[in-house]
């Protein structure tokens, strides 16, 4: 029997490239605050990575940004967000 | 005094809350023996006066952070002494998941919990509605509905804090209250509200996984799906919001490139026709009051006559002024970009940028770097390391240069608005679609060739949601960013230009030093070079210069242009310094007439060839030294190339 935590983990793994979080409630049957928990959860567990994209020196291991537009005070929460299984 | 603590997810109103509650009369500090900074004050209920503490916004008991660790800290460990008499659980209605699943962990403890129901109205336009009466009966605990901003059922909640009842008896049929009587909170010595001892909300069940951290939070999950299902009633259909139907448009299949492509273009038309009266204020000033300036005082200095003079008359101040008329082109720009990216447009930007780049069989992640690429190559090419695989690193590595970078756009910014007038916005938009278009074409190329077999890659992708764009993150970001670029570009700037003052002032078959510019080593080299772009219509020394420059750093590509032009050209009739004037000459002159053709070419090579030398380095450090020469030669040809068919078509319609 499996809980729908490791069904939410499982459908992220196999979902194909560009995915969003709707499309992966909507076929495990869960409400999006439902999957966003989820993903929380396996976030903290290591399983999954969240990046995103606007900060160049997580995102690019960049060792200098300098005029790169991504830079400057970003505010956390404008960029793309990405959600990959953990390397 | 009694105290409670407000505990809740983050963005869910606690802190609008608190401050509802509590007023002016509060301090914000370190917590003892923490780094993690707390607000406290005191909130006047009908029993007495309470110390109410904010807590930072936490999603779980099972920390991640510091933050996280200072609530579980406080909640869970019951040796602290600092454990809350009553937590007050604020739950956002329109997210309950995420915080019903918090809640479950705050009422393991045992900790009396009173719940905070906020974003009711969200909730409601969602299409949500929330029985409060069956979610505190489910919960166990008051449930109380407040406005945080306006402070509506405030007094509800006090009540329920001190007396453990509510006026809408939501909690009547609670088995056991969750306080002692009324009064108690006045009182320290006397127990505040009556702790219960820690209960498990998990309903039991057979084990889904071998995991009892999992399994736990399976049960957990479980829980929080039960309370949902019976005490939130949904539409059958979810209603989209205004947010999801304006993505539609943005990130939708077919309308989301063109959306895109006409933000693009708005921007570099704004940036082009805005600035640019500042942009020929600034040229006259530089060209006129600063140069005579300068002039004056080397006079008074008595070094008129000087190789210094010539360095910083006909070097340092055409140069770096030129770079100076650029920055309210840059500025404009970098404002625009830091709207869109604070509006959350760019992700979405980013977002369809990453589906097309998808739908060609460029590897899913590469985005990412070639996003960066857009600002300057270098960190882009670090960044290609956050690729899986060795092919896919390659590859990207080697598409990065042909993402047009900041410091070619004030090349295309001089160019476009000396041959094109009004239409220079259009040109350095076409620029930027001619980028993507390479890139795509080049993945395309070298997926045939490099990238077979790719191995399929999960990645979700999210997108923020839309808001306002703050003043102040806009103008510090475009401050921040202007900054990066004109301190990067001041640099190199001065050092190329002193470097290419020296070549041109050593005479190639000797004679007096400073040379002048037609009998200069530089000179020399430039020409030499020079027939090699005849085909493609700027076959002339001071052209190949600039070319030979921005191989070097394309930032100085058009300080070189101010040099050598000036040099070639010192007493220009009519408008001395004017550069644009100058390359319009000097490319209807090896154009055989056809200068605009010949701009348009040397825009497409110094958009296609090699990048900067640091970028070399970079690809070096990360390919290796042969990957990184076949990748310049192929930008040098797929340049020259380029150049040469736009020139030659050109010329039949320009």
């Amino acid at each position: 029997m499996t809980g729908m935590l490791a069904r939410v983990l499982a459908e992220i793994r196999a979902a194909p490239p560009g995915t969003g979080l709707d499309a992966v409630a909507r076929r495990v049957g869960l409400s999006r605050g439902e999957v966003d928990l989820a993903v929380d959860y396996w976030v903290r567990r290591g399983e999954l990575a969240v990046g995103e994209v606007g900060c160049a020196t997580t995102s690019c291991a960049a060792t200098s940004c300098a005029g790169c537009p991504l830079r400057g005070p970003h505010r956390s929460g404008r960029g793309l967000i990405t959600i990959s299984p953990s390397q | 005094v009694a105290r409670v603590a407000l505990v809740g997810n983050p963005n869910v109103g606690k802190s609008t809350l608190f401050n509802a509650l509590t007023g002016a009369r509060q301090r914000v500090g370190n917590w003892p023996g923490k780094t993690v900074q707390v607000a406290s004050g005191w909130w006047s209920t009908p029993a007495g006066t309470v110390e109410l503490v904010d807590l930072p916004g936490t999603y779980s008991l099972a920390p991640s952070s510091p933050d996280e660790e200072l609530v579980r800290d406080l909640i869970a460990d019951r040796t602290a002494g600092h454990r809350p008499d009553l937590v007050v659980a604020v739950l956002d209605a329109a997210n309950l998941a995420r915080n019903l699943y918090l809640l479950s962990q705050v009422l393991e403890t045992g900790v009396p919990v009173v719940a905070a129901l906020t974003m009711t109205d969200v909730a409601a336009a969602r299409g949500l509605r929330v029985d409060v009466s069956r979610l505190a009966g489910l919960l166990g605990v008051p449930v109380v509905p407040v406005v945080p901003r306006s402070g509506e059922g405030r007094d509800l909640l006090a009540e329920a804090v001190c007396a453990g009842r509510l006026a809408d008896g939501a909690c009547r049929n609670r088995s056991q209250p969750a306080f002692s009587a009324d009064g108690a909170c006045r009182n320290r010595s006397q127990p505040a509200f009556s702790a219960g001892p820690p209960r498990s909300v998990v309903p039991p069940g057979p084990a889904r996984t071998d995991d009892p951290e999992t399994e736990l939070a399976e049960r957990r999950f479980a829980w929080v799906r039960t309370v949902i299902a019976e005490s939130v009633r949904r539409p059958e259909r979810d209603q989209p919001t205004r947010s999801d139907r304006v993505d539609r448009v943005l990130t939708g299949r077919w309308t989301g490139l063109p959306v895109f492509l006409l933000v693009l273009w708005a921007v570099f038309e704004v940036t082009t026709r805005v600035a640019a009266p500042a942009q020929a204020r600034l040229s006259s000033i530089v060209d006129g009051p600063v140069i005579g300036a300068v002039r004056w005082l080397l006079e008074r200095a008595d070094l008129a006559h000087t190789w210094f003079a010539a360095l910083v008359v006909d070097g340092l101040v055409p140069g770096v002024g030129q770079l100076l008329t650029f920055t309210p082109l840059m500025l404009i720009m970098f404002v625009l970009l830091a709207v869109l990216e604070d509006s959350g447009y760019l992700a979405r930007a980013a977002f369809v940028a990453d589906h097309f780049l998808r739908l060609i069989g460029l590897p899913g992640q590469a985005f990412l770097p070639l996003m960066v690429g857009f600002g300057c190559n270098v960190p882009a090419v670090a960044g290609s390391r956050v690729l899986g695989g060795a092919r896919q690193r390659l590859m990207t590595v080697l598409l990065v240069p042909l993402v047009t970078c900041s410091a070619r756009l004030s090349l295309y910014l001089l160019l476009a608005n000396a041959f094109f007038g009004r239409r220079a916005g259009l040109v350095v938009f076409a620029m930027y679609l001619l980028s993507v278009g390479l890139v795509l074409l080049a993945g395309l190329a070298l997926r045939h060739t490099l990238l077979r077999g790719r191995p399929r890659e999960a990645l979700v992708l999210e997108l923020p949601p839309y808001r306002r764009p703050a003043v102040r993150v806009v103008a510090a970001q475009a401050w921040q960013r202007l900054r990066a670029f004109l301190a990067k570009a001041g640099g190199v700037i001065v050092a190329v230009v002193a470097l290419v003052w020296l070549l041109t002032a050593i005479p190639l078959g000797g004679g007096r030093f400073p040379a002048d510019q037609p009998d200069s080593l530089y000179a020399g080299v430039s020409h030499a070079v020079a027939p090699v772009f005849a085909p493609a219509g700027f076959g002339d020394g001071p052209a190949a210069s600039a070319l030979i420059t921005g191989f070097v750093a394309k930032e100085a590509a058009v300080s070189t242009l101010a040099q050598t032009y000036h040099a070639q050209q010192p007493a220009h009739p009519g408008r001395p310094g004017d550069l644009g004037t100058r390359l319009r000459a000097g490319f209807a002159r090896t154009s055989g007439g056809h200068p605009q053709a010949a701009a348009l070419a040397f825009l497409v090579f110094a958009l296609a060839y090699t990048p900067c030398v640091a970028t070399v380095a970079a690809q070096r450090a990360e390919i290796g030294l042969r990957w990184t020469l076949l990748g310049v030669a192929g930008q040098l040809a797929i340049a020259w190339t380029l150049a040469t068919l736009v020139f030659q078509v050109g010329r039949l319609l320009l």
